[in-house]
C-alpha cells in the first residue's frame, strides 16, 4: 500500500479513535484501549523484526520490565507521568545494554536469547522480593480521580503512545538506520561492506523496541492497579504482538496497528459468542493468515488493484 | 607507483585447515591484479581477510599505509575498501536504486540526500542499470544482478574494489561488457583485484596477477608470463600435462 493510502487510513482510525470515546461505553472503552496497547507491542516488534529480521519472541519481557518498574517507582512516591517515563528508560537501557552481547548472536539464537531472558527476568523479580512483592504480586497506589475520568485518561494516553510509536516507525521507514536495518536484514555481510555499522543499528532498534514495549507495560501497569509476574511477563503478550504484527503486514508503518485492531476485535467477537472454543477458532485463524495472507492485510489489499506499478511498491514497505 | 594495498605474510586456518599460508603480495595504486588459482586455493578466503568479514591467524594487511586488520568491517568500507560478493547479495526488499542509496549513504556520513541520490544515479549510470531503478533484485538478470553489486560497490566511492567473480555465469557478450566496465572504473583511478576464472578476461584487463593454489602463493607476474609458468600449468591442468608440454617445448 503506498505511503499516501496508509497516511490517509491512518488519520482516519485516529479521527474514528479520538470521537470514539464520546459515543462508546465502558466495555468498548476497555477493548479499545486493549487495542491500542497490543497496537503498541506490535510496533515495538516491528522495529526489531519487520525491520531488522531480527526475531525476539521474549520482547515481552520489557512490557514487563516497563510495569514492574512503574510499579516500584509509584509505591516509591513517584508521580505515574514520572514513573512511566522512568520506566520506558529502564526498559530501554536494559536492551541497549543486553543488546551488546545478544546482537552479536546472528538469526536464530537471538530468537532463544530473547525467551530466555524473559524466563530469567520472572525469577529475578520473585527472588528480589520486597520492593517488587515477589510471588505475591505487586498492587499500586489507587488514583484519587474517578474511575470514570481515570479510565478515559488511559485511554487517551494509550492512544498517544500508539500514535508516537507509529510516528517513530514512519521516521525509522525513511531514516538512514531504517535503511540500514532493512539492508542488515536481507544480508548483513552485504550491509557491512558497504558500510553499515550492523551492531550498532541493531542495537538501537531493540533499543527502540524495548522502550516501545516497555511504554506499553508501564501503562497497563496503571490502568490495572496490580500486576503479578505471570501476567506481566506473561509470554503470550509477545505472540499475540507477533500474530498482529504479521496480519497487518510486518515492516509496514500502519499495519501493526491494523492487526492489532483486527486481531483484538476478531479475537474478542470470537470469545463472547464461542466462549468453549475460543482458542480453537482463533487458533484456526492464526493458521488461516498465514496460508493466506502470509505479506498482511495490508498488502493484499494493495494486490486487489490492478498491479500497474509493482516494483516500486514492494520498497515502500 | 606506491603500494595502496599490502598483504603481509597473511594466513587463514579455519580448524584444521590451512585455508591460506603465508601469503605475500603488494597491489600499487592504480593497478589491476588478477588473483587466480584453481577451486579451493583461498582467492574468495583472502578478499574475506582484507574486507575483514574474515580474521587471520597470522599476518597483516596494510591500505594506504595503515594496518587494516582487526578492524570492524564497516569501518574498512568507509576507508575506501569495497567489494563484491561472487554469490550475489543483493538487498532483496530493497529497489534497485535503494540498494546503491545504502553504498552511497553510510560510506560518508556528511553526504547530503540529494549528494547521495547524485552517486547512486552516477553508479547506476556507469554500469548501466539506471533504467531498472525501481525494479527489485529478483527482476534482474543474473548479469544485471552482478551489475548491480559492482554499482553497490561504487557508489561507496572505493579507493580500492574487490570483484569477486564478477564474470561467473555470464555469456561471451555480458562478459565483454563487463570487461569494458572494469576498464573503464580504471581509467578513473580506481585500484582493482579482480578474482576470477575467466583467463580470457584475466589476459584482457589485467597489469599483473597473483596465482594460488592450496593457500599459497606460486606465481606473480605480468598475466602472460604467469599463465605459461610450468606451475601454475600444473596447479590447473595437473603435473603430467604440464611435463608434456615442457618436453613438446624442449623438442620443438
Amino acid at each position: 500500500m503506498s505511503g499516501k493510502r496508509q497516511l490517509i487510513l491512518a488519520t482516519v482510525l485516529l479521527i474514528a479513535a479520538l470521537a470514539a470515546p464520546a459515543f462508546v461505553g465502558n466495555y468498548w472503552l476497555r477493548v479499545l484501549t486493549t487495542v491500542f496497547m497490543f497496537g503498541v507491542v506490535a510496533q515495538g516488534l516491528n522495529v526489531i523484526v519487520g525491520f531488522a529480521g531480527y526475531h525476539a519472541f521474549g520482547n515481552s519481557v520489557f512490557f514487563g520490565i516497563g510495569a514492574y518498574a512503574t510499579g516500584i517507582g509509584m509505591t516509591l512516591g513517584l508521580p505515574v507521568w514520572v514513573a512511566i517515563p522512568v520506566a520506558v528508560a529502564a526498559a530501554a537501557l536494559i536492551a541497549a545494554v543486553l543488546g551488546w552481547p545478544f546482537l552479536r548472536l546472528r538469526g536464530h539464537y537471538f530468537a532463544i536469547a530473547t525467551v530466555a531472558l524473559n524466563a530469567a527476568a520472572t525469577e529475578v523479580i520473585i527472588n528480589i522480593g520486597g520492593v517488587t512483592g515477589g510471588a505475591q504480586g505487586l498492587p499500586l497506589p489507587f488514583s484519587s480521580l474517578p474511575p470514570t475520568l481515570l479510565y478515559r485518561i488511559i485511554y487517551f494516553a494509550m492512544l498517544a503512545t500508539l500514535v508516537l510509536a507509529t510516528a517513530i516507525v514512519f521516521w525509522l521507514s525513511r531514516s538512514r538506520l531504517g535503511y540500514a536495518l532493512r539492508a542488515l536484514r536481507d544480508s548483513e555481510s552485504g550491509a557491512e561492506v558497504m558500510g553499515v555499522d550492523t551492531v550498532k543499528a541493531k542495537i538501537l532498534a531493540w533499543t527502540i523496541s524495548a522502550a516501545m514495549t516497555g511504554s506499553a507495560g508501564g501503562l497497563w501497569a496503571y490502568w490495572l492497579t496490580f500486576i503479578e509476574v505471570g501476567t506481566a511477563f506473561d509470554i503470550s503478550i509477545s505472540v499475540r504482538g507477533y500474530i498482529m504484527m504479521l496480519l497487518g503486514g510486518m515492516g509496514t508503518v500502519i499495519g501493526p496497528v491494523i492487526g492489532a485492531a483486527l486481531f483484538q476485535l476478531v479475537g474478542d467477537a470470537i470469545w463472547s459468542h464461542f466462549s468453549g472454543i475460543h482458542n480453537l477458532l482463533l487458533g484456526a485463524l492464526v493458521m488461516a493468515v498465514v496460508l493466506l495472507v502470509p505479506q498482511g492485510v495490508l498488502d493484499s489489499l494493495s494486490r486487489l488493484r490492478p498491479p500497474a506499478r509493482r516494483p516500486r511498491r514492494a520498497a515502500e514497505a | 607507483m606506491s603500494a595502496l594495498l599490502s598483504v603481509d605474510h597473511v594466513g587463514v586456518r579455519f580448524g584444521g585447515v590451512q585455508a591460506i599460508k603465508d601469503v605475500s603480495f603488494d597491489v600499487a595504486s592504480g593497478e589491476i591484479l588478477g588473483l587466480i588459482g584453481p577451486n579451493g586455493a583461498g582467492k574468495t578466503t583472502l578478499l574475506n581477510v582484507i574486507s575483514s568479514l574474515v580474521k587471520p591467524s597470522g599476518g597483516r594487511v596494510m591500505f594506504d599505509g595503515e594496518t587494516i586488520t582487526g578492524r570492524k568491517a564497516h569501518t574498512i568500507a568507509r576507508r575506501g575498501v569495497a567489494r563484491t560478493f561472487q554469490i550475489v547479495q543483493p538487498f532483496r526488499n530493497l529497489t534497485v536504486a535503494q540498494n546503491v542509496a545504502v553504498g552511497a549513504m553510510f560510506c560518508d556520513a556528511g553526504r547530503s540526500a540529494t549528494a547521495v541520490a547524485e552517486a547512486c544515479t552516477e553508479a547506476m549510470e556507469q554500469v548501466g542499470i539506471a533504467g531498472k531503478r525501481d525494479f527489485l533484485p529478483s527482476q534482474l538478470t543474473l548479469s544485471e544482478r552482478k551489475r548491480l553489486e559492482v554499482a553497490r560497490a561504487l557508489a561507496t566511492r572505493p579507493r580500492l574494489l574487490l570483484l569477486d567473480e564478477v564474470m561467473a555465469g555470464l555469456n561471451h557478450a555480458e562478459i565483454e561488457r563487463i570487461i569494458d566496465l572494469i576498464r573503464a572504473i580504471n581509467r578513473n583511478g580506481l585500484t582493482i583485484i579482480v578474482v576470477e576464472h575467466v583467463m580470457k578476461a584475466i589476459t584482457a584487463v589485467c597489469h599483473r596477477a597473483v596465482v594460488l593454489q592450496f593457500g599459497e602463493k606460486i606465481a606473480d607476474g605480468t598475466p602472460d608470463r604467469v599463465l605459461s609458468d610450468p606451475k601454475v600449468v600444473s596447479a590447473y591442468l595437473g603435473d603430467r600435462y604440464a611435463r608434456r608440454q615442457v618436453a613438446q617445448g624442449a623438442v620443438a
